[in-house]
């Protein structure tokens, strides 16, 4: 029985593990080039099999980045972002599809707009700020300023996903005698788990590839840089050294990969809750 | 009960600590040559223990992300004790805005009599004729050279020995190497990705082969005018460059990817064997001799027209120097430094194969030397430098123009148009160096307009020098 | 909510705002903010070639990655929802590994993946006997910019699949039954039931493949660094070149930067407002 729908599907698994492989091609090819010396990756780029396996790389990356000290840093920045965006943008979220205010509309429009607003360097205002605040060169300054600059996006998907369930529950939760809140935390929370891995995946890859922000608000602490930071050590005009790179590039990869396969299951249902509204 | 014991250590620590910080002076320092860090920290590892008082911190940057640190440090009021100072952000600029101190103070009787004169520039290292910054190394420097593989010109039937010193013959042996090579080797490899770059690439190579009174300074880039009349630089000698590369490109001489490969990434290919000859900076040296010690490849200067020397003009100063913040409180402590340096890491440049001091004395020292090819980049770097006129040398007041100048940039620069050019040639040459130098003799005129206006004593005249010969250092 | 508008206020409106208001000046990005143009760096804007290549670029960039990712990744996505197939999970995982790669490795790898010396994309096509030549991807405008639309969509097209696929998964299974009862072909069934359905989905997966293509900027400044001459200068490019660099030796112009930002900005606003009210017209007109 097995047998014959795996017999069945043969041509659309052999489709489909061609283009797979193709695909993840130039990632194997990142794999191989890490444990390749720098002279085998320029000479002999093409060949998978490195002549023999070296750790090396990994080691010098690891040691000459401060690595250690970095990846605690990032680990620290993205999981306390992630957390402050996770809360936030769920309430306003449920603020949003639930609460009746004047100006409402514009409020929406206005937050969408901001998406659109190139913001590479828009870097001083956040930075003046974060000195107000005598946060400079601090990870809590850092977190603020990831944190900040985030949830609009993840706000407007919430809404969406609220608004898609129906208001009967909450009177219902309600009637029982809950307050607001205890209606978010028990009744809403719970329905919006799926909506929640998808935050949770989407702001951790892009705060632990966030470059700029790192460097700049830690200007004169670097022992406070994340790994994404110390991996630009890696890119430059003095640089030969490229299977470094990608050694240091795969390290930095793996936390956001394994994040990825825990939630994956949720990460898809999430998004079916946000857009079925 | 160990509780109390462990509090009680603990106070004690702090006290400890806290009597330790009273007495130590803390400097932070910011650097954005990755070439110089290790060499810096390890003089800064002695000067610790000369000084037990004084404990500094290097803080690296990658060289793309320095400006934009700058910038928020500067608007922040965060500057560090010192930092590197970059042509995004100049020295006047800096003093004017009250962000960096006079070292003039600070540093002992005779210390600047040691440096080379043209070190103390007005408008880079000095201002006013005092002291704002330490320079990391000497103003001469900087220039392209040629650098040639010997066993893939060995492999070619060429003489190993003799790089090619004209265009003609540099064409003839590229060629050679190209057919040799059966699709696998190149004639040429350089980078030509960045602006910047290729901006010097080109000029370099135009300097010898038209107008000579046009040798381009690095610090004013935009001043392509012959500087014995002020008018505008001839385009010839551009568009002769231009039609050197196009002939390369067009016997596919040089490496297929020239366009589209990095610097770094382009050293290696050539290192590798891909090319026998490699344009790039006097910086790449040193990175050859540590990552390549079996490679059998020697330094000359570019190729010229007619085979004269390549001259490139540099203004005095230096580009790369260390300036302290007004609001470090360690002044005296940086300058204590800085005088270290000066006399125990400029050595380390030179034995490091890194780069000229900015002293002549130390340049002389031969025992100082650890390599043959760097000794050859030294004579050609000293050979080939020649130091410009500046109007600010001759009428201080020019400052205030040479600072409204850099507000004004030309709408399309320069070396992103060569490589456009050299790409797809639908792009007019002629067109666009015509407009190129008409925009900056506008801006000069402007420039001079406001400063003026400003209550500043200048005119042309200070622009332009009509005896200057252009293979004589001006001051 | 109040916390989020205050986050919100202070890290993402205060900057923008501060940004129109740099756009009035002109100013290096340091130093006093004192020589107030009006709108000088706007005109000056409309009347830079560049300005309008980049704007031009940045709009080919935007709709070529999004007409490739988004009837790609939902071919994907359609493949990988039935339950029976094998693996499933698997492919998945290995069509999101680009997604999470870091853009500037990423940049330097296919530099050498689409060099015109032994490049692994023309050794491929060699290989395959569709070309003589090697193409010289990255050494040309036009084929630099197709390279860096494949490269793009490739990196994000995992996102758009997971996408695409949770719209699948909340379609309603009675629907297709009945259909299947009605004796529809897959093909009549796609076309009348799932493509309608998945409007809404689309518009979510547009936004995001705007958005993404709109910070492209690690990607393409490894990669092609705006060249060859300024044939993949996107927008973010342009003005990352005044707000950060002294090209030709001059000052940056974070003033005149910003201004290019706001104008980039509103357009680009305006465009996807036009475009989600003709994704909700249609959705209306549907019911």
């Amino acid at each position: 029985m097995r047998l014959r729908t795996l017999l069945r599907q043969l041509p659309v698994q052999v489709v489909l593990a061609v283009v797979a492989l193709i695909w993840i091609y130039p990632f194997i090819w990142m794999v191989s080039s890490s444990f390749k010396t720098n002279r085998e990756f320029l000479s002999r780029g093409l060949e998978l099999l490195p002549e023999q396996f070296r750790t090396e790389n990994y080691v010098r990356a690891w040691e000459v980045a401060n690595f250690s000290q970095y990846f605690q840093n990032s680990v620290i920045v993205t999981v306390s972002t992630v957390v402050i965006v996770v809360v936030i943008s769920a309430l306003t979220g449920y603020a949003l599809a639930r609460v009746q205010f004047p100006g409402k509309r514009p409020l929406i429009v206005l937050y969408a707009a901001t998406l659109f607003i190139p913001k590479g360097y828009t870097i001083i205002p956040v930075y003046q700020l974060i000195r107000e605040l005598g946060l400079l060169n601090t990870l809590p300054g850092l977190i603020l300023a990831e944190a900040g600059a985030a949830p609009v996006l993840f706000a407007l998907l919430f809404m969406a996903h609220f608004s898609g369930i129906p208001k009967e529950l909450d009177e219902a939760a309600e009637l029982d005698g809950a307050t607001f809140g205890q209606t978010f935390i028990h009744v809403m929370l719970p329905l919006a788990k799926p909506m929640i891995a998808t935050t949770v995946v989407l702001q951790f890859m892009w705060t632990w590839n966030s470059f700029f922000t790192p460097l700049v608000l830690t200007l004169n602490n670097p022992d406070l840089r994340t790994l994404t930071v110390g991996l630009y050590a890696f890119v430059g005009e003095y640089n030969t050294d490229w299977t470094g790179l990608t050694a240091a590039a795969l390290i930095s990869i793996v936390p956001v990969l394994v994040l990825f396969l825990a939630l994956q299951r949720y990460f898809i249902a999430g998004l079916t809750g946000s857009v079925k509204s | 009960m160990p509780r109390p014991r462990l509090a009680l250590l603990l106070l004690a620590a702090l006290a400890f600590g806290a009597h330790a910080l009273a007495q130590t002076t803390q400097l932070t320092m910011w650097v954005r040559t990755p070439e110089t860090v290790d060499l810096l920290g390890t003089s800064i590892e002695r000067f610790h223990e000369a000084n037990p008082d004084v404990r500094v911190r290097i803080v690296t940057f990658a060289a793309d992300a320095y400006p934009g640190a700058l910038q928020a440090a500067i608007s922040g009021g965060d500057l560090p004790d010192m930092f590197q100072v970059h042509n995004s952000v100049p020295v006047p600029r800096l003093v004017s805005l009250g962000l960096i101190q006079s070292l003039e103070p600070h540093f002992s009787e005779g210390f600047r009599d040691r440096f080379d004169p043209a070190t103390w520039w007005e408008g880079s290292t000095t201002v006013g004729g005092e002291i704002y910054a330490w320079p990391d190394r000497s103003f001469r420097r900087a220039s392209l050279f040629l650098y040639y593989n010997r066993d893939v010109m060995r492999a070619a039937g060429l003489d190993p020995d003799a790089p090619p010193v004209t265009w003609d013959a540099f064409v003839d042996q590229a060629n050679t190497v190209t057919e040799a090579g059966n699709g696998r080797v190149y004639g040429l490899h350089l980078g030509f990705t960045s602006g910047w770059f290729n901006e010097r690439v080109i000029l370099q190579l135009a300097t010898t082969a038209a107008d000579a009174h046009g040798v381009p300074a690095e610090h004013l880039p935009g001043r392509m005018v012959n500087w014995t009349t002020g008018e505008l630089f001839d385009p010839s000698g551009i568009q002769e460059a231009i039609g050197f590369f196009a002939e390369l490109m067009s016997s596919d001489a040089v490496h297929p990817d020239f366009l589209n490969t990095g610097r770094s990434q382009a050293t290696a290919q050539w290192a590798a064997g891909q090319a026998a000859f490699l344009f790039d900076g006097s910086w790449r040296l040193q990175e050859l001799l540590r990552t390549e010690p079996d490679l059998d490849f020697g330094i000359a200067m570019l190729p010229s027209r007619d085979g004269g020397p390549v001259l490139w003009g540099v203004e005095g100063g230096s580009q790369n120097a260390f300036a302290v913040a007004t609001r470090s409180p360690n002044a005296a402590a940086a300058a204590r430094l800085f005088e270290w340096l000066s006399d125990d890491y400029y050595p380390l440049l030179i034995e490091g194969a890194v780069d000229l001091t900015p002293i002549p004395e130390l340049n002389a020292r031969d025992e100082l030397y650890t390599s043959d090819a760097f000794r050859e980049l030294v004579r050609l770097t000293e050979l080939g430098t020649v130091v410009l006129p500046s109007p600010v040398m001759e009428n201080a007041d020019q400052l205030e123009t040479v600072v409204r100048l850099a507000g004004k940039t030309a709408s399309r620069p320069f070396g992103e148009s060569m490589q456009g050019f050299l790409a797809d040639g639908a792009f007019d040459v002629s067109g666009f160096l015509a407009s190129y130098g008409g925009q900056q003799n506008a801006f000069l005129a402007e420039a001079l307009a406001e400063a003026s206006a400003d209550g500043a004593g200048v005119d042309e005249s200070d622009w332009v020098f009509p005896g200057w010969e252009p293979t004589v250092n001006h001051y | 909510m109040v916390p989020q508008l205050i986050l919100v206020t202070a890290f993402t409106l205060y900057p923008i705002v501060m940004t129109h208001v740099y756009s009035l000046f002109e100013w290096p990005g340091f130093g006093p903010l004192d020589r107030f143009v009006g709108l000088r760096n706007y005109t000056r804007i409309l009347a830079d070639e560049l300005f309008w290549n980049a704007f031009q670029k940045s709009f080919i960039f935007m709709a070529g990655t999004v007409a490739l990712q988004l009837p790609l990744a939902l071919l994907i996505a359609i493949l990988l929802n039935s339950e029976r197939l094998y693996g499933r999970n698997v492919y998945r995982t290995l069509f999101f590994i680009p997604v999470v790669t870091t853009s500037a490795v990423i940049g330097i790898v296919m530099r050498s993946i689409f060099a015109s010396h032994d490049g692994l994309v023309n050794n491929g096509l060699q290989l395959l006997g569709l070309i003589d030549r090697p193409i010289r991807w990255l050494a040309q405008g036009d084929t630099a910019m197709i390279a860096l639309i494949l490269v793009a969509s490739w990196k994000w097209l995992g996102i758009k699949m997971i996408m695409w696929l949770a719209g699948l998964q909340s379609l309603p299974v009675e629907l297709y039954d009945a259909a299947k009862v009605d004796g529809a072909s897959f093909w009549q069934t796609f076309r009348h039931i799932t493509v309608p359905l998945l409007v809404p989905v689309g518009v979510v997966v547009l936004l995001f493949s705007m958005v993404d293509a709109l910070t492209a900027f690690d990607l393409i400044f490894t990669m092609t660094e705006g060249g060859p001459g300024f044939a993949t200068e996107f927008m973010e490019l342009y003005i990352y070149r005044y707000a950060f660099t002294s090209f030709a030796g001059g000052l940056p112009q974070l003033g005149y930067a910003s201004a290019a930002g706001v104008f980039f900005g509103v357009t680009v606003f305006l465009i996807s407002l036009v475009l989600s009210l003709l994704a909700r017209r249609a959705s209306q007109v549907r019911r």
